[in-house]
């Protein structure tokens, strides 16, 4: 008992000398490289909101939106309208202001151990994949695409030479000037061909991996954003893993996903490639989402100030906030439908708080526009289901 | 038995004046030739037995069944490693079919098959494959059903022992010194190479059908987690 005592006491008395532990700090985690396949994030449909899910997404710009519209209010006629929305769309102040850009695609890098894969990989039209992206690019607006559809192109402006008299394509000439791309956008991608055999079958296993830079040309320098990341699809997110098994009987393709037929490869990879697009898409919209200005409240609905102008798509699922000093106050989930310049907004669930409140019992039976220093935005939260069930 | 190292370094196993190929240089050959080697070095132990007594005998023609089981079974699961993958393939992917389409199928593949095979090595039809696989999993049946038989007409449990726990039994000390105990010198030297020698075979085997046992776990990953 003595002992216990003296030990105790020990203890209490290097207890007072010593100053409390200081523990080093962790902030890191560690973990493995990851190699899972990308997926695409849909925005949630407005009406599947919860109070709690009702917050500012990342990326919304707000600052300098008053530099696209500080004259528009004005003007009275659309034509004006239109003609001045344009103008001010060239403003470099305006976050809407859209860089026009061209699309490259990087050499097939192949990696694969079979001729007729490797003969796939390599004739892997990267003319067509491109084409198909700056289709997909120019319809959710974000960018200006310069195309590189040369061949069209001259095409038609053969035609209409041939059509129409040399004076009219002549001023045409003169008066047009070809879009200045601001940025190169780079598309590089990696695609391997592996087939994995098992005792009875196998199973044909392939992978594209791409990433996407913009570049400024003059500059060079790559820029951090919009930033896409990797984007990573194999096989099995195209078809199902029963349509890619396959079997082999002395050394040769017997039955199943026919690999040795380059055609057959190439029509993977070209799906490959299209759904790496969506992706991509996918990214862009959420990292680049559309945001519009509410110009006024009335009964649930509430007016946008931009439309498809500004990138916002069909059914575009959007958060309204309300901005003042850089603090930003969430107020409600909204269903909006563009027009070319405008939107209506229909606002499915208002946020669980005094201002959302107010704002509602204002507009309640009248029409309420907010004062100015405490302006109504309205921003989108990612890619709308309705584009990728009808557009993809 | 204890390898010896030879003037040239190599490791082998001394039997009488002869040399007996040990398990670790086996190991080191390639497959064929690997197996060619067993086969030599079993013929040199050689397959006969000196009467002594009843009881040791029991002993010397259990181990001789087993010796010469392992002899016959060499090849035959190199003819089923040689053979698994086209024949498991032709035959899952003909699911369902009777044996007279199956054989019609191969026929129309070999014919196919046929025109575009373009090494120098000869061609070996799909039917051809089928059949020396079905014989050799036939023999190994048969093998393993005379080697039982053989066992239990020597009426000695040890066998059965040693047939499953060859490794253990051949570490045994006890086991050396029972044989040692007869004195019967020249007999217990022949039975201990045959020992030796069956052992060296059925790592051989064991490594055959681990062969097919790897397939069979790479088509479990591909039918659950790919």
């Amino acid at each position: 008992m003595i002992r216990f005592t003296s030990i105790f006491a020990v203890l209490v008395l290097a207890g007072c000398a010593s100053k409390q532990i200081q523990y080093p700090a962790e902030q890191t985690n560690n973990a493995k490289p990851r190699t899972q396949m990308s997926n695409m994030q849909i925005a949630k449909s407005a009406w599947d909101f919860e109070d709690k899910d009702i917050q500012v997404p990342a990326n919304f710009d707000t600052q300098g939106l008053q530099h696209c519209d500080s004259e528009l209010s004005q003007l009275s006629t659309d034509q004006e309208f239109e003609q001045a929305f344009a103008e001010n769309l060239e403003k470099e102040a305006c976050p809407l202001t859209k860089k026009a850009i061209r699309i490259y695609f990087g050499e097939n890098k192949i990696n694969s151990k079979t001729e007729s894969e490797r003969a796939a990989l390599a004739e892997l039209n990267n003319k067509k994949l491109g084409l198909m992206l700056e289709t997909q690019l120019a319809g959710v607006n974000r960018f200006r695409i310069v195309t590189n559809d040369d061949d069209l192109v001259n095409m038609e402006q053969q035609k209409q030479l041939q059509e129409q008299d040399a004076s009219t394509v002549a001023s045409l000439k003169t008066n047009n000037k070809i879009l200045r791309p601001d940025y190169a956008v780079k598309i590089d991608t990696i695609k391997s061909a592996d087939r994995f055999y098992g005792e009875y079958n196998g199973v044909a296993q392939y992978y594209v991996e791409m990433t996407t830079s913009v570049i400024d040309p003059y500059t060079k320098e790559k820029l951090a954003y919009p930033n896409i990341g990797k984007v990573r699809v194999k096989a099995t997110d195209i078809k199902a893993k029963e349509e890619l098994v396959y079997t082999e009987v002395n050394g040769k393709y017997y039955t199943g996903f026919d690999y040795s037929d380059a055609e057959n490869v190439q029509a993977m990879f070209n799906s490959m490639a299209s759904k790496s697009f969506d992706v991509i898409l996918a990214r862009l919209l959420k990292e680049m989402p559309a945001s519009a200005q509410v110009v006024a409240f009335k009964n649930g609905q509430a007016t946008l100030d931009r439309g498809r102008n500004a990138g916002i798509l069909n059914n575009e699922t959007m958060i309204l906030f309300q901005y003042e000093q850089g603090f930003v106050e969430p107020i409600g989930v909204a269903n909006v439908k563009p027009s070319s310049s405008s939107s209506i907004a229909q606002i499915v669930k208002w946020k669980n708080s005094k201002v959302a409140d107010n704002i509602k019992d204002a507009s309640d039976g009248e029409i309420y526009r907010t004062p100015l220093n405490k302006r109504v935005f309205a921003v989108s939260v990612g890619i709308p289901a309705d584009y990728v069930n009808n557009r993809l | 038995m204890q390898p010896m190292t030879g003037p040239n370094g190599e490791h082998y196993v001394a039997f009488k004046n002869k040399k007996l190929i040990s398990k670790e240089r086996a190991k080191l050959l390639k497959r064929e030739k690997r197996a060619s080697v067993i086969q030599r070095d079993m013929k040199k132990v050689g397959f006969s037995v000196q009467p002594v007594s009843p009881v040791f005998d029991s002993i010397n023609y259990s181990v001789l069944s087993i010796f010469r089981n392992q002899f016959e079974l060499l090849e035959e699961y190199q003819t089923l490693v040689d053979n698994h993958k086209d024949v498991m393939s032709f035959i899952n992917a003909n699911e369902g079919k009777s044996a007279k389409e199956l054989l019609e199928e191969a026929k129309r593949l070999d014919e196919q098959l046929k025109k575009q095979h373009d090494s120098d090595e000869k061609y070996v039809s799909i039917a051809e494959k089928m059949k020396r696989y079905q014989m050799a999993t036939g023999r190994i049946y048969i093998e393993n059903g005379r080697l039982a038989a053989e066992l239990l007409v020597q009426g000695v449990r040890l066998a059965a022992v040693l047939q499953n726990n060859l490794e253990e039994i051949i570490g045994m000390e006890g086991f050396a010194m029972l044989l040692n105990a007869h004195k019967v010198a020249e007999q217990s030297q022949l039975t201990k190479a045959r020992m030796h020698m069956s052992a060296v075979a059925n790592e051989f085997i064991d490594d055959e059908k681990a062969v097919i046992d790897i397939t069979k776990e790479i088509q479990k990953i591909i039918d659950n987690e790919i």
